[in-house]
This record gives structure tokens, sequence and C-alpha cells, in this order.
């Protein structure tokens, strides 16, 4: 990461290399649009690359730094209503898009640890789960949620919480992601 | 020790984390958070498990366009750098106050010396005296603003002990036509794009957290961009702010 700050394209394209198909999987996850995905993970890369984001080793791994950076755009793109209208469009034709192969060890360990983070979500009692994923993936507000499923503002702030802390207990202590 | 404040925040921790919060209380949690302890060590216990979600979702292979077309951007900025640094040498020797960007773009340049009257000598610009130094390390620092640009507008900067810094804006217009406000950072004369876009409330508030460390940063600028920002300012800082 030394190298990309110092401006090295190439130490650039091996970042975007590792971490490309799983920053366009989020993209994709939370808009639903393989053009729309496409461009929010080409402005994040970018803004990597001309603003030399400073990495910070302490605060996780460069792949979850990198996927916070797609999700705050993605956030922008869904909050700037970029995405509905496209979204109907790309409904009405056949989106292209590929399942990625399990080319290597680290590549399946990574699909069991999503599969292991996905029972874990699917496992979170009273809707947790649900405001979880309309807020990370569906890029809502608090407050949008509780008008969208009609509960109270607190409501929706507490399963928040309760759904990370029980997620962080199923997960383990141990997680670093 | 828990106050009332600190209560009224810890409710909006999940919520932050998960990207629910707008982004002026989202600002004013990071504010409160850099000066609680409590905060700090709950968004610390509970970060991993926001980290989590990104990994639970389905792999896709992304199209091999969106490669080509990023490594077309890259290499295009790494030729206009080269070749903007072989222009430029000689006139940023004779013009050495003036920001990288003002040299390097001929359009901007012309958009006329009155603009680099401004920046040199904070003509036009008013300049709202915040409060220097602060507990724990943190300051808050005032900005210059353009008088012209933004006649009500004022801004500071707040800057934690490590560096993570959120920019506060009040009195400014809402921008019309999809366009943002853009932070960029100014370092040894070069400037960069901080990676911050932010609009303002009706009322003209706003704020901007910048994910960068600014101890290497001599300035913090602001412009008026189009929607999803610019590799490189198209018009002169409205806001200015000397780290």
């Amino acid at each position: 990461m030394d190298l990309v700050a110092a401006g090295d394209a190439r130490a650039f394209e091996a970042v975007y290399d590792r971490h490309g198909g799983a920053a366009f999987s989020v993209a994709y996850r939370m808009v639903g649009n393989t053009s729309i995905a496409e461009d929010i993970v080409q402005e994040a890369f970018l803004s990597i690359w001309r603003s030399r984001l400073r990495y910070r080793r302490e605060r996780g791994s460069v792949r979850t730094w990198v996927l916070g950076i797609v999700h705050h755009r993605g956030i922008d793109a869904l909050r700037r209503n970029l995405v509905h209208d496209r979204r109907r469009v790309s409904a009405e034709g056949i989106e292209e898009r590929q399942e990625a192969p399990e080319r290597t060890d680290v590549e399946a360990a990574r699909r069991d640890e999503a599969r292991s983070v996905r029972r874990a979500l699917d496992k979170l009692p009273d809707g947790q789960g649900q405001v979880i994923e309309l807020a990370y993936f569906g890029g809502f507000t608090h407050t949008q949620i509780a008008e969208m499923l009609g509960m109270p503002v607190g409501t929706v702030k507490g399963r928040m919480r309760l759904g990370l802390e029980k997620l962080r207990r199923t997960l383990g202590p141990e997680v670093a992601w | 020790m828990s106050t009332p404040e600190h209560e009224k925040y810890s409710e909006d921790l999940g919520a932050y984390l998960l990207g629910a919060l707008p982004e002026i209380e989202a600002a004013a949690l990071e504010r409160h958070a850099m000066s609680c302890e409590l905060c700090q060590e709950e968004l610390d216990r509970l970060r991993p498990a926001a980290d989590a979600l990104p990994h639970s979702v389905e792999q896709y292979e992304p199209p091999s366009s969106l490669k080509r077309s990023l490594m077309e951007a890259v290499e295009e900025d790494v030729r206009a750098a080269e070749g903007a640094s072989a222009r430029t040498r000689p006139a940023r020797r004779r013009l050495s106050l003036l920001p990288r960007f003002v040299l390097e773009r001929p359009a901007f340049a012309a958009a006329g010396a009155a603009a680099l009257l401004v920046l040199g000598g904070l003509a036009g610009f008013g300049v709202d005296r915040a409060t220097r130094g602060g507990g724990g390390g943190s300051r808050t620092v005032a900005a210059a603003v353009d008088r012209r640009a933004l006649p009500r507008g004022a801004a500071q900067l707040d800057v934690a002990h490590n560096g993570r810094a959120t920019l506060r804006v009040r009195g400014l217009p809402v921008l019309r036509g999809g366009r943002v406000y853009e932070v960029w950072l100014e370092s040894g004369g070069a400037v960069r794009p901080a990676g911050a876009l932010f609009g303002v409330m009706r009322d003209g508030s706003g704020a901007a957290a910048i994910p960068a460390d600014l101890h290497a940063v001599d300035r913090v600028l602001v412009t008026r961009e189009r929607a999803g920002g610019t590799a490189r300012p198209t018009e002169p800082p409205v806001i200015s702010v000397r780290t």
C-alpha cells in the first residue's frame, strides 16, 4: 500500500486484482445492477488512487478498508437516487453477471467465511438481521427504515445495535476481517 | 464515566457503523467520539461485526471492461502528472505561493489574477475565527471563506489528536443541478482530492469527515464541483483552512 500511496500504478493494479472481485460483488449486492456497480467500484478505486487515501494497518485488513470505501460509494449512489431508475431498466433486460470461480484455496476459504457470516445474519432474532440488511446493503437511514417498517426510530436503532452485538458474539471475539 | 451526552450518542453507534445515520448526525457522533472513550471502545468492539457484512455477499466476477477502464484512467493520470511536472517546474519557482492546481490547469489559471490575489492576501475572504486548542490534543481551526462566493458562509475544521478531521460549515448555499462541495488537501503546493464530498441542509449547515491523516497537509480547501466530484478542482477554493 505504501507503493500505491507513492503513485505506483503496477502496485495499484495488484490491489485491484486482489480485491476488485469482492468490491464488485459488494457493489452489485447493494445496487443490483452491473453497470452501476461498475461505476461504484471504479469511483472507489480511483478515489484510492487519486487521493492517495492512507491505509492504516491498525484498522483492519486492506480488503476490509477497500470494501468500506466501496460501501460508502454505494450508499452515496443509493441516496442520490441514481439506482432506482436504472434498476428498473435493468430488470427489463437480462443482467449479465458471472459467478466467480473458486480458483484458489484462499477463495474457497472466503466462500466458507461468507457462508458463516450469512448463517449468523440469518439467525439474528426479532428482525435484527432485516434492519441491518436494509441499512448496510439498502443504504436506508434509520428514519427511513422506521417509516418502512412502521416502528419507532428508537426500536430500529436498538435492533441495529443488538444485531451487531449478537453478530460479534456469534462470529467470535477473534474475528478480524 | 457515562454522561447524558454519551447516553444520547451511544444509541446511535450501531446505526453509525451500518452507515444508517444521515451525514450530519454521523459527523456529530464522530466529533463526540473523539473525546468519549466509552464510545470509542464501543465502536472498536462492534466494528468487526459491521466489517464482516461485506464479506457475506455472493462473489461475482467483475466485467473485464472495469479493470481496463480503471487502468486507462490511472495510466492517464500518470502521464498527466509526468507531463505537468515537466511543464510547470520553472513556473512553480516563479509563482511558488500558488497551489499546484493553479499552475497545472491552464483554464483554471485563466480564471484570473484576481483569484490569485484572493488566495495570496485573503482579500475578499472573511475569516471565521474559531477557538484554537482543545482537550486531549484535539483542536479547532478557523477557515477563510470567500465572501463573494459564500456571503454568509462560515467554516471550521475540527482536528482530533490522531489527525482525523471533520470540516463543519454553516451559511452555505444549497447547490443546484446535482453539484456538490468537494474537499481537497494541499501539501507542498500540490492539491489532491480528500475523498470527501458534501451537501448542506436547507439552513446551510453541513459537515464532511475527511478520510485522511492531516499531519502532512498544509491546507484543506473546498470547491463546488459536479456530482460525484472531479479529479482536479475546476474553480478557485471557496473555503480554505490552514492546518
